[in-house]
């Protein structure tokens, strides 16, 4: 039994790649989009502001496995793990502009004024004064996002990205569910390596940017 | 992600954008040895497909390969869960299904088939421990598990549970080892399956046994289906490769591998009316 | 001589509630007015008003010549003419002082990296904040901050500079620091118009001061005029209670 498993072991360590490799892709695409839909909920005009209501709705309404269903059977000539990071990707941007949004409310609106009176024009204060902020205020939260996205790459495998989940099935099936609670024991530990590292990394990315003189959060999360 | 009722829904989604968005059906019906083809598998059911260290392996596997070889196909491997393999066949994200895929008149309304290369029964699998026979185990307040989408299972689904005489509660599973891993445990009471992974699986597993098989009438033959109207002109190819392997006694050997004494029916196996690439003549097969 | 700034007849409301109620007036390059009145009565709103910040809802403003309530107007060319001190200092959290002295040059001026950071470094030196280049917002004092915030507002080689109650956040032994730099500047030439209580700095560098109640001017003039003889009774009341506040004491140390 256990034979199988360090026999297995680096096509399943193949899979954690995999699935780290798809979460740091949409994950990307999601800030990116996160980060302009919540821009535009915040400083837009009222049909700009309409716009990232109905896209955040729509993509935080759908199921994840309906969102990779549609990506994947609706674009064509498009191979299953861009399916897989346009789906989560604006899903995950969905999720995203939440915690943007609300950390760009967070900062003072003098910040805001003292640009403008300076002569910078909206974008550019958004840019340079506000974004700035705002990132550092997002850190918190986004770690949490982070490890919920994490799991849901193991969703992917309905579209044909082979992660590591879905690796740990294949032994589950051809060693006939003999070690059904072993395999996805081992699974269970690497997500939780993968979490944990990954909220190691945002923690001191957090303490690395933090602006001197702010209180800084609490380990742990 | 299991019911037949999701694969309806995507079927339609599918349909539905692949109408709304620029298609990729290509409209070249000429096979190309320069493309490489997509294969999907469904690599969960032992002893027809399956991953091994990252390898697939089994019956339909190892057949497809030396078909590819001997017919000149480039293929890639594209693994998919079974329920989205259809639909995924029926939009052309992939060109043919190499797993173990049964005939039916349903199916083969958005498919096309290549020659049968089997015929499967049905088996009833239940715990070695409890009494239930064959009458028992589909009947009287029993939970049936089977993988959803195969045809064992909806034939529980819609030939028995629908008789409130009958009174069965049904469970379904993606694939078939789960169902049994459900069976072992006591969530169900009985599994429904192919006989060849069925007898597999009660080999595998003391504490399960056979309580009954099935002999379907007519035969439920298994084939390589390709999308309908075979877009990529591989039917001839794969129809003229699947008799070549017969005929050497290479699929036999292939067979023995994974099933050690089983029969081998004889190639082409039954060819139900209703499939449109079963009428003559048959690509790539000479009168 | 052409004047720097014009404003002239100058209204705003607030839903139901009308903060200024016609203000007109003009500056000459170099002057210096300081704007006094009870709190509440448009004096801010009246700052916020000349750069557009708040924009007026009837009224014109001319800066040099070109009027900033035009629609047409280039709003950003021509708020990067007038510097804005704020009562909260607004200073950039995330940035030292150095960079938040100099990313106005670089981002609204297109200076270059190296030139704008030598232009910061001159201006935090001449605040007295030369020592304090690399600190964050968070870790200056009050006054220090806000000193940062005129050196970043001298940066743009503003026409005018709007001070809005600069000193009136910080701790009294603070304010000091502050009015010096201010009296400086004034002395150097720079049209400033300034909103403040600080009585002593009007007395010592004002050209005039207008004393503003309810939303319309109610009188002005030189200050050693305005304080000793007062015309509006208005005017008296309010300084006799100003002075009551602020002891003989405060008005001589300054």
């Amino acid at each position: 039994m256990y034979k199988v498993i360090l026999e297995e072991l680096p096509y399943l360590l193949q899979g954690v790649l995999v699935a780290l490799e798809l979460l740091l892709a949409f994950i990307s695409l999601g800030f990116l989009v996160g980060a302009v839909l919540a821009v535009m909920r915040v400083y837009g005009n009222r049909l700009l502001v309409l716009l990232a209501i109905l896209i955040e709705r729509f993509f935080r309404g759908v199921p994840a496995v309906v969102l990779l269903f549609l990506f994947f059977y609706g674009l064509s000539g498009v191979p299953p793990f861009v399916a897989a990071v346009l789906g989560l990707g604006l899903r995950s941007a969905a999720y995203q502009s939440q915690i943007f949004k609300g950390a760009i409310q967070a900062i003072e609106s003098g910040q805001m004024t003292a640009a403008r009176a300076l002569g910078m024009g909206k974008l550019k204060a958004i840019r340079c004064i506000i974004i700035p902020q705002a990132l550092r205020l997002a850190i918190g939260p986004w770690s949490n996002e982070f490890a919920s996205e994490l799991k849901d790459t193991s969703l992917a495998y309905t579209i044909g990205v082979i992660e590591l989940l879905r690796r740990a099935k294949y032994i589950v099936s051809y060693t006939y569910g003999n070690n059904t609670l072993l395999v996805y024991g081992v699974c269970a530990l690497m997500y939780l390596v993968l979490v944990r590292t990954g909220n190691v990394i945002l923690y001191r990315l957090e303490r690395r940017l933090a602006i001197p003189g702010f209180e800084r959060r609490e380990e742990g999360g | 992600m299991r019911s037949r009722s999701l694969l309806a829904v995507v079927g339609v989604l599918s349909l539905l954008l692949t109408t709304i968005v620029v298609g990729n059906v290509s409209l070249q019906a000429q096979f190309d040895p320069e493309s490489t083809y997509i294969v999907g598998v469904e690599a969960t059911f032992p002893p027809w497909a399956w991953v091994e260290k990252g390898a697939f392996k089994g019956i339909a596997v190892d057949a497809i390969r030396e078909i590819a070889k001997s017919e000149g196909i480039n293929l890639k491997y594209q693994e998919l869960p079974w329920p989205s393999l259809i639909p995924s066949l029926a939009a052309g994200k992939i060109d043919l299904v190499v797993t173990a895929v049964s005939v039916t008149q349903e199916r083969a309304k958005v498919l096309d088939y290549t020659i049968p290369w089997w015929e499967i029964n049905r088996v009833v699998l239940v715990r070695k421990d409890s009494n239930l026979n064959g009458i028992t185990a589909l009947c009287c307040g029993v939970t049936v598990g089977g993988q959803g989408g195969s045809t064992d299972f909806e034939w529980v689904k819609q030939e028995l549970a629908p008789n409130p005489g009958l009174d069965i509660r049904l469970r379904e599973f993606e694939d078939p080892v789960m169902a049994v891993e459900d069976l072992k445990i006591g969530r169900v009471d009985s599994v429904v399956i192919d006989s060849d992974t069925g007898d597999k699986l009660a080999a595998e597993h003391p504490d399960i046994r056979v309580a009954a098989r099935f002999y379907a009438y007519p035969p439920e033959p298994y084939a390589i289906p390709v999308t309908k109207g075979d877009p990529q002109g591989l039917l001839p190819k794969l129809n003229h490769g699947i008799m070549e392997l017969y005929t050497s006694g290479k699929w036999a050997e292939i067979v023995h591998k994974y099933i050690p004494g089983a029969i081998i029916l004889p190639i082409p196996a039954y060819m139900p009316e209703y499939v449109g690439s079963y009428q003559h003549p048959i690509p790539g097969l000479e009168e | 001589m052409a004047l720097t700034l014009v404003i002239e007849d100058i209204h705003k409301a607030y839903g139901n509630l009308e903060v200024l109620k016609g203000i007109s007036f003009g500056m000459q390059k170099g002057d210096t007015k300081v704007v006094i009145g009870p709190s509440g009565t448009g004096k801010s709103t009246l700052l916020r008003c000349i750069n557009r910040l708040s924009p007026p809802d009837k009224g014109q403003v001319w800066l040099e010549g070109e009027e900033i309530t035009h629609s047409k107007s280039n709003i950003n060319q021509l708020r990067a003419k007038i510097g804005f001190v704020f009562q909260d200092f607004n200073l950039f959290s995330h940035l030292t002082a150095l960079k938040n002295v100099s990313i106005a040059p670089m981002k609204v001026m297109r200076m270059k990296k190296k030139e704008a950071a030598k232009l910061a470094m001159e201006e935090l030196e001449k605040v007295g904040l030369g020592d304090k280049a690399d600190a964050y917002p968070a870790q200056l004092s009050g006054g220090q901050q806000q000193r940062v915030s005129i050196a970043r507002a001298l940066a743009m080689s503003p026409k005018l500079i709007l001070f809005d109650e600069p000193t009136s956040a910080l701790d009294p032994e603070l304010i000091g620091e502050v009015l010096e730099v201010m009296i400086n500047l004034a002395k150097d030439g720079m049209t400033m118009l300034v909103v403040s209580h600080e009585m002593g700095f009007a007395r010592s560098v004002a050209d005039e001061v207008i004393f503003m109640e309810q939303g319309v001017i109610v009188e002005q003039g030189p200050p050693q005029q305005l304080f000793a003889s007062p015309k509006q009774p208005r005017t008296r009341e309010f300084l006799h209670k100003i002075t009551e506040l602020y002891g003989e004491e405060r008005e001589k140390g300054n």
